[in-house]
């Protein structure tokens, strides 16, 4: 069972030590704010937790779904048949190749049910991705990055 | 880790063979009875095994040296021409090749540019570089090895590159297929282990058993020399000392941990702190041309950061009590008044009046260095691989 508190969550999932940064995004202003323990989120707010690391691994919980994924940045190339997961791995590939993808880090996902879709997480994790590497990269180059994410993922789920 | 070997009559006559080697290298040019009394074998033992460093064309005689009442003896170098090694330096996308001789001097240089997806393409482009550097040679001559410098984490017995992080690849056993290709010994290594390597065998670790050298540049890194080995480790991390921590609350690094050397003084770190201070520096070209035009903020971030790295040499000393500690990489270039910070750090606070004493030295660096350091590897295999 998550508990209310999003630090306390991420820490019993990928354990207490280490550096953890919290962005929290606004959803009716569409803000990322970087947040510390003990920040008060707010009703309209989500957040991504993530603690870098820089072996080329990179592992997502979501609050709404049990389990960790684990992704190597080296296979990204490989669509695996995990639902919802060839789209990530498609706009974690674009950034790869942007020059703009992290060493790797371990993210949890806070994301209020009514708007917690492919879509949604996809436009966070980039987001995080680009804060984490500091790079001026516009949001208008995000979307198109993850609408090709998308239709990526389409295109092979038609074909599967 | 130093590979253990069985010490059997085999692997004696070739650590001779390697000693008498060295030694001619380090010394040349060096008589036979000079070799005998250095290394203490017998004087026949010594005659037999440059026989064949001879044959090897590995060694050749030259003018006679000066006698102490008997004949004029016979002085021995090494064989300076037409016997290469490959060095390939592949921290970047920028790959940089050269062939260079047992003395470690460039004999040809290439460059190329490239994109690697996976780890085929990665492999694809380093043959192709070692293909147009051994066309340079026109079949004169010949090549004793390749060595590869490349960034991350490389196990350097299997040569197989665990995590290069500037290309995202993961498990790329380029040994294997290089010797697949070529008919040459390949060695892998990490970059700054590799520049240490070129250190021990041409620079200022020649002859010193014991020495740490540390890069400082965008990262912040280091290697470990014990006995002429370079150490590994367990897990390949041995010399790690960017991440070294300093300060609970630091900045995070990307390890993921906070206050590591190379969060606080590395030169990605001071951009990052230098663009609070002005936001038009973004990058560390234009962070760098700041520190050559004195601007006093750059100046000062450069200072800080050689106060911080003055502690990780200091700490260095305390773990390891090296006899020498080496400073290369851009950031030396650019300040070399943080060697002085480090010296003085060292001759003040080390634990004790011997430690205090402990030999710090700025080495030269360059872009070509890494590709030099690589052919280094190659070349020591010849000296030291028993």
């Amino acid at each position: 069972m998550e508990t209310e508190d999003l630090w306390v969550s991420y820490r019993e999932a990928f354990g207490r030590y280490g550096a953890i940064r919290g962005f929290y995004v606004d959803r009716l202003t569409e803000q990322m704010t970087e947040q510390k323990p003990g920040d008060e989120r707010t009703a309209n707010q989500d957040g991504v937790l993530v603690r870098p690391r820089q072996d080329g691994v990179f592992q997502f919980r979501m609050s709404s779904v049990q389990g960790v994924l684990t992704i190597r940045s080296s296979e990204l190339h490989i669509r695996k048949n995990e639902s919802g997961y060839i789209e990530l791995r498609a706009l974690m590939q674009q950034m790869r190749t942007a020059g703009c993808l992290t060493l790797g880090g371990e993210f949890y996902l806070f994301v209020a049910g009514e708007v917690d879709t492919l879509e949604y997480r996809l436009r966070l994790i980039a987001r995080v991705l680009i804060q984490l590497q500091r790079m001026p990269i516009g949001t208008d180059v995000i979307e198109h990055w993850c609408q090709q994410a998308r239709d990526e993922g389409q295109q092979l789920k038609k074909h599967a | 880790m130093v590979k253990e070997m069985p010490r059997n009559s085999k692997w004696m006559r070739s650590y001779n063979r390697a000693l008498v080697l060295r030694l001619i290298r380090m010394h040349q040019p060096i008589s036979r009875v000079e070799l005998a009394q250095q290394t203490k074998l017998t004087k026949p033992t010594v005659s037999n095994i440059v026989g064949e460093l001879i044959a090897d064309q590995l060694v050749t005689e030259r003018e006679l040296g000066v006698s102490n009442g008997g004949r004029k003896p016979i002085l021995l170098e090494l064989v300076a021409t037409e016997q290469y090694v490959i060095g390939i330096d592949a921290t970047s996308h920028r790959f940089i090749g050269v062939i260079a001789d047992l003395s470690g001097n460039t004999i040809h240089e290439v460059e190329a540019v490239g994109q690697f997806d996976t780890n085929d393409d990665m492999i694809e482009a380093v043959i192709r570089l070692c293909d147009e550097l051994i066309q340079a040679t026109n079949q004169v001559g010949t090549i004793h090895g390749i060595g590869i410098s490349v960034h991350g984490m490389v196990n350097p017995e299997t040569g197989v590159i665990l995590f290069a992080p500037r290309f995202h690849l993961h498990d790329v056993a380029l040994k294997k297929h290089l010797e697949e290709r070529f008919a040459y010994p390949v060695f892998i290594e990490n970059d700054v282990r590799a520049l240490a390597s070129f250190e021990l065998l041409f620079g200022e670790g020649v002859g010193v058993d014991q020495f740490f050298y540390l890069y400082a540049g965008e990262g912040i890194g280091g290697a470990y020399v014990l006995d002429g080995n370079l150490i590994d480790g367990e897990n390949h991390i041995t010399g790690e000392v960017g991440h070294m921590r300093l300060d609970l609350d630091g900045p995070i690094c990307s390890c993921g941990n906070r206050g590591c050397l190379e969060a606080l003084a590395g030169e990605k770190a001071l951009l990052r702190d230098f663009e609070a201070i002005d936001p038009q520096v973004k990058t560390l070209t234009e962070l760098r041309k700041r520190l050559t035009e004195e601007d006093p903020y750059a100046k000062a971030a450069y200072h800080r950061a050689g106060e911080y790295i003055g502690i990780g040499v200091l700490n260095t000393i305390h773990l390891l009590n090296p006899k020498r500690i080496l400073l290369g990489g851009p950031m030396f270039e650019l300040a070399p008044s943080i060697v002085n910070q480090i010296k003085e750090r060292v001759a003040h606070t080390a634990l004790t009046t011997a430690s205090r004493e402990t030999d710090v030295k700025m080495v030269p660096w360059s872009e070509k260095q890494g590709a030099l350091s690589a052919a280094a590897l190659a070349t020591n295999s010849i000296f030291q691989t028993i």
